[in-house]
């Protein structure tokens, strides 16, 4: 096919960068009118082909990627197996702007293998149906390009204007507007550049929600009893964990939620496993992450949906992602960083050495304090008592030397006192005391009380 | 001081098990306690070191993956450890 093109032109064109075998230039006079006799040209660019497809192989530019030379090898060689390319027919009358386009379009992308063009992104925008529509250009020349949808999909974030990238991508012609422009599959900025701008973009949104706040993050549970991790089933983060906790808190649980971490579709099943896990309210800390890997490797961990779900997350998270020099959004937003998958296992669990440690110790508190306090209170008891015994004995003395005054004062006011002194009462035979002499009748018998008895007595007659 | 006691086991976890300890141990630590409520403070604390201890020795634990079923309900399943 490649004897298709030999006008001056592209000749020119192709021969600054020699990228394609010189067997072309060999027998361009040869060529040319396959392009306008229809002439049974069948065999003879097949057998050409043939030739020039090994001759692809040869091609040494100097200028083009390792890449694109692979890329021109496999494209000429299979090209080589199935070639069925005519030579154009061009009528008398001439053709429609149609044909013309159609044509052009055929040899266009039959003669380019997939390359890579180094330039500068302008004029970049993303259609509502998500096809990427922009120019490269260098100081003097542009060419329009196009990036469907699901390649565009798998940019970590859309270049900027005036950004110095690479793309991928195979010559066309549109035929509706007959425009010639590069069907991208692949764009890389230079060095980082995408996935730094990305990382930058994402950081800067979260930043202004406030997602990242360091006042955002919750201690992390001291004894968790369940632990939950986010990560590959089959990966050596989940082995590393999973041996930490054994080894240093055997009775705690461990609950997987298994995510693919890295290649397409990757963000979405560990957002959705984080949210399981937060839904099944079964973890009282989370470790999300996976071991070690190139920025791609690793890019999951710095895709919103991850973020969000992270920062969304019920129950705390630990990140641990790629070695202790990797940082990922997923690290601003989660509850603690740890640098590797072993550390944050390390974070998540008490080693039980301590556990043990401590326990024992509230233990001796609590037997000492309480023990402490019984002996506190025995002597309270003690002391009690002899207050007790104390205080009966007082009022016992008490109440002795009040009966002993008592006894005293009616022993003063005691009529027998007066009696002591020579005093009698006179008393009737049924004791009522006599007081006047009319209550004396002559004859009549009556009791003297002196101090030491009762003295019987009679009045005498007035006669004797 | 107001010291309520938790008796219902069930909703013990080690974490708030310690947490409880800790708040028994300075409470009995501290002057101002009845020894009527100091002695069932202790009585409670020693059921807790029981549980907590009894949490310690149950390390045959398996790792379990977790797996949601259609109905937004999940399932638990015994998974080979990857050792």
């Amino acid at each position: 096919m490649w004897d298709l093109f030999t006008s001056s032109e592209f000749e020119k064109r192709e021969s600054e960068p020699p990228k394609e075998p010189p067997a072309e230039s060999a027998a361009p006079s040869a060529a040319v009118p396959d392009l306008f006799e229809p002439t049974p040209a069948k065999k003879k660019p097949r057998a050409r082909r043939a030739a020039s497809g090994g001759g692809a192989g040869r091609a040494a530019g100097g200028m083009n990627e390792a890449r694109n030379e692979e890329l021109a090898r496999t494209v000429a060689a299979r090209e080589a197996e199935s070639g069925t390319r005519t030579v154009m027919n061009v009528p008398a009358e001439g053709m429609t702007v149609g044909e013309v386009n159609s044509a052009a379009r055929e040899l266009i992308e039959g003669v380019f293998p997939p390359l890579w063009v180094h330039g500068e992104v302008a004029n970049f925008t993303r259609a509502k149906s998500g096809h990427c529509y922009f120019s490269l250009r260098d100081a003097d020349a542009q060419i329009r390009c196009v990036m469907w949808r699901d390649d565009a999909r798998r940019l970590p974030t859309l270049p900027e204007d005036g950004m110095k990238v690479r793309a991928l991508g195979r010559l066309t012609l549109y035929e509706q507007r007959g425009e010639f422009q590069l069907s991208c599959a692949e764009l890389e900025a230079k060095g980082e550049g995408l996935y730094k701008l990305a990382y930058d973009r994402l950081k800067a949104r979260l930043d202004q929600e406030g997602l990242t706040a360091p006042d955002r993050r919750r201690p992390i549970p001291a004894h968790p009893a369940c632990v939950g991790i986010v990560t590959s089933s089959a990966g050596a983060a989940l082995r590393d964990i999973v041996s930490v906790i054994r080894r240093r808190a055997p009775w705690t649980r461990v609950v997987l939620a298994s995510a693919r971490v890295q290649g397409e579709g990757a963000p979405e099943e560990i957002a959705r496993a984080i949210r399981m896990i937060g839904r099944a309210a079964c973890a009282d800390v989370l470790i999300v992450g996976r071991g070690g890997g190139s920025i791609e490797d690793l890019w999951a961990f710095n895709e919103e949906v991850v973020a969000r779900a992270i920062a969304e997350s019920p129950v705390p998270v630990i990140s641990a992602v790629g070695h202790e020099t990797d940082f990922t959004i997923a690290d601003l937003v989660a509850d603690l960083r740890a640098p590797t998958p072993s550390a944050a296992a390390e974070a998540a669990v008490p080693d039980q050495s301590a556990v043990r440690g401590r326990l024992a110790d509230l233990r001796q508190r609590l037997v000492s304090c309480t023990r402490d306090r019984l002996a506190d209170g025995r002597e309270a008891i003690f002391n009690a008592r002899l207050d007790l015994k104390a205080a009966a004995e007082r009022g016992l003395r008490a109440r002795r030397d009040g009966v002993a005054a008592r006894a005293a004062r009616l022993q003063a006011l005691s009529p027998l006192n007066v009696l002591s002194r020579g005093y009698a009462v006179p008393l009737a035979p049924d004791g009522h005391v006599l007081r006047r002499a009319a209550e004396f009748a002559p004859g009549a018998a009556f009791g003297l009380r002196v101090a030491d008895g009762t003295v019987p007595c009679r009045v005498t007659e007035p006669d004797e | 001081m107001t010291m309520t006691t938790h008796d219902t086991h069930a909703e013990w976890t080690f974490e708030s098990a310690l947490q409880r300890l800790a708040e028994i141990a300075d409470a009995l630590e501290s002057d101002g306690l009845e020894l009527d409520d100091s002695l069932q403070l202790f009585e409670e604390g020693v059921r807790l070191l029981r549980f907590a201890e009894t949490v310690l020795t149950d390390a045959d634990q398996r790792l379990k993956v977790l797996l949601e079923e259609a109905a937004g309900s999940f399932r638990m399943d015994e998974f080979a450890e990857p050792l």
